[in-house]
This record gives structure tokens, C-alpha cells and sequence, in this order.
């Protein structure tokens, strides 16, 4: 492939663009952000326009992690091994304060940011967000995909194993 | 039936076991019983055709270590609170009764009233009280590999028990240089790592005469009791059997 290095490189923008619009997401939803949760998902501000609206309720055949809601050191096994089944490439954004930071829970309970157990692409702040933050947040992500090296080489790599 | 005839009832058939009582009107009636007769007054109360208390709305637990009018000669620093509901008669009952020493303990109710199993259960992991006379005592929030009991007042505040090898914490970008947008330059200030006191408890003016010395032989022997050594709790539970990435 030496003399088509160009190709990969062109690649990379397409399997980008491939990847960030069509996230398929695993809501973990443990709390109250739930309710913004649902009215980002549905009609009213719709994130189907930004190619995220299949969740899936399997984490093998989920793209992007949404952690909505507090996440306490019982659960934080689970969380882990929601993320360990993921496959790669995958994402994960933590969906409001309690998320992010643990929020005003600071106890013998809860995790203090579900940053502490599995690592987090981007930060959705407010107790809950606003829709119009989510809608932001998962933009973040996807200019976050675009801007990823590597993809198409993966994918090509792939293929060229498959053929050996 | 007020309280004067609900007391007679109770002293008839179980001498001794009404220590104290007090009426708060309309129809919150409080009894503090003397924790030996706990499952027969509580038979009583709801099976007797002129009580019939057979609604069991809470059961809640106190912790008295920290509380100005505790004795501490008495050693009984967990109150537990039994709120009852007669349907029949519209009254209601709070039921007290004292628990404590080295191993606290109290006659179980679940068989009573079913709707106590849960909170006996939360009790137990919470306060460390024993509920005899029932199975079953797993924990009902925590999990298994939790040590002590976290609502007790000498208890850590902060003491978290993780049960996954945590990552380290991302570190907070103090630069003001970080704030991009005018919005952010706005409304954002920058943030200092602030050192948090785990052991903050209540201002002292606020506790009785020789409260905080009894609250730190109470932690002392807390931790002696349950294998707790040096300031901190012990750090995550490993070899649960999951998360080893290869």
C-alpha cells in the first residue's frame, strides 16, 4: 500500500464522518437526568438530527456510553463492565454534574465523577442539562471523532488480514 | 382510644413494659418501650380489637452518639422508631425503643408486620443493629464487601470503600488560559484543588459537654471492633473476579 498512502489518509475523513453520524447509544440512566434524557431523545429537540437516535440497549452494538445520572461505588462495577463489553472504537459522556463530578454528593456512596471508573470523552455539565447542552455535548464528541487519526488504517488493516 | 386507655391495655397484659409516654395531639401517640418486650407489645398492638394497629408506615433508626441529652452510663445510644397506623381507630402510634452495647441488638418485628423486613435489613447494614429472631440480615443497599456502618456517627464522612481499582482523578486545570470563549472567560473562574477535612463533624458548640471526646473513643472502638486500623478506611476490594483487564 506504500504508493497509496494518500488513499488511507482520505479514508480517515470518510469512515470520520461515518462513524460520528450514525452513534448508536447505551443510555445508563440511573437519575433524574433521565427526564432531559427523554426529552433530548424524542421530538421536541430531537437528536436524530445528529444521526444519535438508536439506542441500543446492548453495549456490543453500542457506539457512545451516556452515563445519566449519579453513579455510586455499587454500581461502578457495573458501569465497568458495561464499557468493557463495548467494542471499539467507542465513546462515553457523562451527562450532567452528578456524572461528571459526583455533583453534591460527597459520601460514603458515590463515586466522585464516573471519570474515576472508566474514562470519559466529554462533559455535560448542569443539575440536569439543558437539551440544548446535550445537543452541544454530543457535537463536542463528534468534532471529537472528526478530528481522529487512524481510522481508515484500522479499517483497511482489517481487510488486508481478512485477505491473507 | 386515647392514650391513657391504649397505656392500660399494654400494662395489663405486659407489666413493665410502657416506660414512658407522651401524647402528641391530634392523634401521634409515642411510647418508649423497654426493648425486652418489644414483640409481644407489638402482637398486642396489633391484634387486639381496640388497637389494631395493623399498618407498620416506617421503621427508622437514630443514632444518639453525638445527640447533647445522651447518657452515655446507659450505653444505648440506637433509638429505634416504629410508626404505626391504626385503620380501624385512625390513630396513629410512634413506638420507641433503645438499643446499644457491643453488640446492639433487638427482637425482629418482620414477623409482625412484613412491610419491617426491608428497613430491619437497612437498619443492620446502616447502624449495625441486630434484628434476633429473623433470617436473612443481607445488606439491602450495600454491597457485600462493605465494612461498618455508614450512617453511624462515628463513622468516616467521607469514607468510601470502592469496590473497582478507581483511575486516578483528572487534575484540575487551574490556568485562566484554559477559558477559550468569552462566554467561558465570563462566567468561569478557575478552580483551586482544596484540601477537604474527612473528619469534619459538627461545630462543637453545637454538642454537649464531652460529646466530641466520647465521639472519638466511640470511633476508637468502632474501629477496633470491626479490624478498622489507622485514619483511613480500607482501600478497594480486590479479586472480586471481574474488571482485570488482561
Amino acid at each position: 500500500m506504500g504508493e497509496m498512502n494518500f488513499v488511507p489518509s482520505r479514508l480517515d475523513a470518510l469512515v470520520n464522518w461515518a462513524r460520528r453520524s450514525s452513534l448508536f447509544q447505551y443510555p445508563l440512566v440511573t437519575a433524574c437526568c433521565g427526564m432531559e434524557y427523554m426529552s433530548v431523545s424524542c421530538a421536541h429537540f430531537d437528536v436524530a438530527r445528529f444521526g444519535a437516535e438508536v439506542p441500543r440497549f446492548s453495549p456490543r452494538q453500542a457506539d457512545v456510553l451516556m452515563i445519566v445520572g449519579t453513579i455510586n461505588h455499587k454500581q461502578s462495577r457495573i458501569v465497568r463492565m458495561v464499557y468493557d463489553q463495548m467494542l471499539e472504537p467507542k465513546w462515553v459522556i457523562a451527562f450532567g454534574t452528578c456524572a461528571s463530578t459526583g455533583g453534591m454528593y460527597d459520601n460514603y456512596a458515590s463515586l466522585p465523577g464516573v471519570d474515576h471508573a472508566i474514562p470519559v470523552d466529554v462533559y455535560i455539565a448542569g443539575c440536569p442539562p439543558r437539551p440544548e447542552a446535550v445537543l452541544e455535548g454530543l457535537m463536542a464528541l463528534q468534532r471529537r471523532i472528526d478530528a481522529m487519526t487512524g481510522s481508515a488504517t484500522a479499517v483497511v488493516g482489517e481487510y488486508r488480514d481478512r485477505e491473507e | 382510644m386515647d392514650l391513657a386507655g391504649l397505656r392500660l391495655i399494654l400494662e395489663e397484659k405486659h407489666q413493665g413494659a410502657v416506660e414512658d409516654a407522651a401524647a402528641s395531639p391530634p392523634d401521634n401517640d409515642e411510647l418508649l418501650l423497654n426493648a425486652a418486650f418489644l414483640r409481644p407489645v407489638c402482637d398486642t398492638l396489633k391484634h387486639h380489637p381496640r388497637l389494631s394497629f395493623r399498618l407498620m408506615a416506617d421503621l427508622c433508626c437514630v443514632d444518639l452518639l453525638a445527640w447533647p441529652g445522651f447518657d452515655p452510663a446507659t450505653d444505648k445510644r440506637f433509638m429505634l422508631v416504629y410508626h404505626l397506623y391504626s385503620v380501624a381507630h385512625n390513630r396513629r402510634l410512634r413506638l420507641k425503643t433503645l438499643a446499644g452495647g457491643d453488640d446492639p441488638a433487638v427482637d425482629s418485628v418482620a414477623a409482625v408486620w412484613r412491610a419491617a423486613d426491608w428497613p430491619e435489613r437497612e437498619i443492620h447494614e446502616m447502624f449495625g443493629v441486630r434484628f434476633n429472631g429473623r433470617g436473612d440480615l443481607k445488606p439491602l443497599f450495600l454491597y457485600e464487601e462493605f465494612q461498618g456502618h455508614p450512617l453511624c456517627k462515628d463513622y468516616p464522612l467521607k469514607g468510601q470503600q470502592p469496590v473497582v481499582d478507581l483511575r486516578a482523578p483528572l487534575p484540575l486545570r487551574e490556568d485562566p488560559a484554559h477559558f477559550q470563549t468569552a462566554f467561558e472567560k465570563a462566567y468561569f473562574r478557575p478552580v483551586g484543588l482544596t484540601q477537604i477535612d474527612n473528619t469534619a463533624r459538627l461545630p462543637e458548640s453545637m454538642l454537649a459537654e464531652g460529646a466530641l471526646a466520647r465521639l472519638s473513643q466511640a470511633a476508637k472502638a468502632y474501629k477496633k471492633r470491626h479490624g478498622i486500623d489507622g485514619q483511613g478506611l480500607p482501600g478497594p476490594v480486590r479479586g472480586g473476579g471481574d474488571h482485570e483487564r488482561p
